[in-house]
């Protein structure tokens, strides 16, 4: 099992470049943690919370990555985030009952199975 | 003007708001700095200047391993993130298990965007086997100020590697300031990869002051630009100190290299000779018989910038050179008391009890890599575990010692004088020097040895029972 921190709205800045790099947005991987974290329930806004069976904390740890791109600066090669994350929880496209749990709890326990079309690469739009 | 204040502790249940240190309920500490950030992500200038303070605390043990991106804030000067840890928590100048950690792998520990903030007593650690940092700003708007203090940078590197402990794009214009002070930076290295300590170079858009920090086993120590001004900065055991300084920006460097690389000024050293309380173990205090660093600083680099050293300590006079500044350990004099019921007592200098001080030390070691000195009226009385001093151990004036179960051993002479006392009933007296007793002095041993490899001088009217054993007696 593992856990996920999940942002819970959408950040914006008046600077398109900040508000597209570095705001955090709606069903943005925070953190994830083993199934043997304490959660408060719960959780303080703006976070909600997904413990998933089936699934381990090595395997989701991945949905921390931003989108990044190579860049070369004084000759070394650099990493340059693109946006925060590079996966994301579509949480407008979950099935009602878990969305409604979701937001009225802030904490929701699925299976990876139930859940996993839903985390989705930002770019290529293919959920896990 | 507020300070909006949260608590980070990676021991802390997920799902708090991060309003006190607690590790549980609905106000617990943040599980992360990550989650800070995204909780606190705002512009502090609406408000009119506010301060995000993030203090980062671990009571537990637990490290943070999740790496921390800043960016989408708004700051000003007046406006800065601030995140530090607890000064009564801190790490103690060398790398601390217990303490608030971001021990990273395959990842930058903090990327920055934002121009203004501060980092303070924080312990970075990147495992990596390609290009990441402790510290990457991608961007820093002009005027931006950072501020970075107290900090342990360290990494293990592997593979095609080229890790940095700072990195920045590149910035040919505009001012942007960086003030680096008191860090322990090590292990940047991967074979002759072009690896660096503090490298904060990146154009001339930048303007860098670096004081008082000790760079270890980087391939070159600090890479900087024009405007890098440098001040008591301890480079060692690096393949290069430093390059693209200018050399009349800098002075009152030192390194164990031949090289500074730039024209050695007035007070730099070099091919000096560093003692560090135990470098083994990546403890880079300055031991009380370092040659080449203590005192040979110029005091107060910073103008009002800092006056102490990465331990907390005040720093005084001519200040050392790199993070510490040497202080004789375990001062306890006039009538001051000090009762230590069951940890350890020790000094990486010596230990002088003086005057009507006492020390009772209930059952751990006394140690001190200096003279441990009881004088005047002082007592010290150790219950359960061993005294021991690679340098002396004098008794002198009316002062006592009780020693109850463990051994009592001096590098050095052990001198009883005066009227003196010491009993110690149960273990051996060993001084790899002479043992004198004299005066008035009395000492008591009722089942164990007494020996010393210089001569046992008895003299006076002393009163002594048990055995003696002296080589050269």
């Amino acid at each position: 099992m593992a856990i996920l921190v999940i942002f819970g709205r959408n950040n914006t800045h008046a600077d398109p470049v900040k508000n597209a790099r570095g705001c955090w947005k709606l069903g943005d991987v925070v953190d994830v943690f083993d199934d043997d974290k304490p959660v408060v329930r719960p959780p303080a806004a703006p976070f909600y919370v997904v413990k998933i069976t089936g699934v381990t904390k090595a395997q989701v740890e991945k949905y921390l990555a931003p989108e990044t791109r190579a860049v070369t600066v004084e000759g070394r090669e650099e990493i340059e985030v693109l946006r925060r994350r590079l996966y994301g929880l579509s949480v407008a496209d979950i099935p009602a009952a878990i969305r409604n749990q979701l937001q009225t709890n802030r904490y929701v326990e699925v299976s990876w199975e139930q859940i996993r079309q839903y985390v989705r690469n930002k770019l290529t739009g293919v959920g896990e | 003007m507020a300070t909006i204040t949260r608590y980070v502790d990676p021991n802390a249940a997920a799902g708090g708001d991060g309003t006190t240190n607690g590790l549980s309920g609905s106000t617990c500490a943040y599980a992360s700095m990550a989650i800070w950030e995204a909780a606190q992500q705002q512009d502090l200038t609406d408000g009119g200047g506010d301060i995000a303070e993030c203090i980062c605390d671990s009571n537990g043990g637990a490290a943070d391993t999740t790496n921390v991106i800043i960016d989408g804030w708004t700051t000003g000067a007046d406006s800065y993130i601030w995140i530090h840890t607890p000064t009564s928590s801190r790490h103690d100048g060398k790398w601390n298990t217990s303490k608030y950690r971001l021990t990273i792998t395959s990842n930058n520990c903090i990327t920055s965007y934002e121009s203004f903030i501060r980092i303070d007593g924080i312990q970075m650690h990147v495992t990596s086997s390609a290009n990441h940092r402790a510290f990457s700003m991608p961007t820093f708007d002009d005027g931006g100020v950072h501020y970075y203090s107290n900090l342990i940078i360290r990494a293990t590197l592997s593979g095609t590697s080229v890790g940095t402990g700072f990195s920045a794009t590149t910035q040919s214009t505009g001012t942007r300031t960086r003030h680096i002070w008191n860090c322990v930076v090590y292990d940047w290295v991967n074979g002759t990869n072009a690896c660096a300590g503090l490298s904060v170079s990146n154009g001339n858009g930048y303007t860098n002051y670096l004081y008082n920090n000790t760079l270890h086993n980087c391939y070159t120590g600090i890479v900087g630009n024009s405007k890098t001004h440098t001040r008591n900065n301890l480079i060692r055991s690096c393949n290069t100190a430093t390059s693209g300084l200018t050399a009349g920006n800098q002075n009152y460097n030192a390194t164990d290299n031949a090289s500074l690389g730039y024209t050695a000024q007035a007070n730099d050293r070099t091919s000096q000779t560093f003692t560090f309380v135990d470098e083994a173990n990546d403890d880079f205090h300055l031991a009380s018989s370092d040659s080449g660093a203590k005192d040979f600083g110029v005091s107060d680099p910073g103008s009002g910038l800092f006056s102490d050293d990465i331990d907390g300590q005040t720093r005084s006079g001519s200040w050392d050179i790199g993070a510490d500044e040497y202080v004789a350990g375990g001062v306890i004099e006039g009538q001051a008391s000090l009762t230590q019921d069951a940890h350890a007592v020790s000094a990486t200098g010596e230990m002088p009890l003086s005057g009507g001080a006492s020390l009772s030390q209930g059952n751990a070691s006394l140690s001190a890599i200096g003279d441990v000195a009881i004088t005047g009226a002082a007592a010290l009385v150790q219950g359960g575990n061993s005294i021991s001093a690679t340098g002396t151990i004098p008794i002198t004036g009316t002062a006592a010692i009780v020693q109850d179960a463990q051994s009592i051993s001096s590098a050095g002479t052990m001198l009883i004088a005066g009227v003196a006392a010491l009993q110690q009933d149960s273990n051996s007296l060993n001084a790899a020097g002479t043992v004198s007793i004299t005066g008035e002095a009395s000492m008591t041993q009722t089942s164990h040895t007494l020996s010393a490899t210089g001569t046992v001088g008895i003299v006076g009217t002393v009163l002594r029972s048990r055995m003696l054993m002296g080589i050269g007696r």
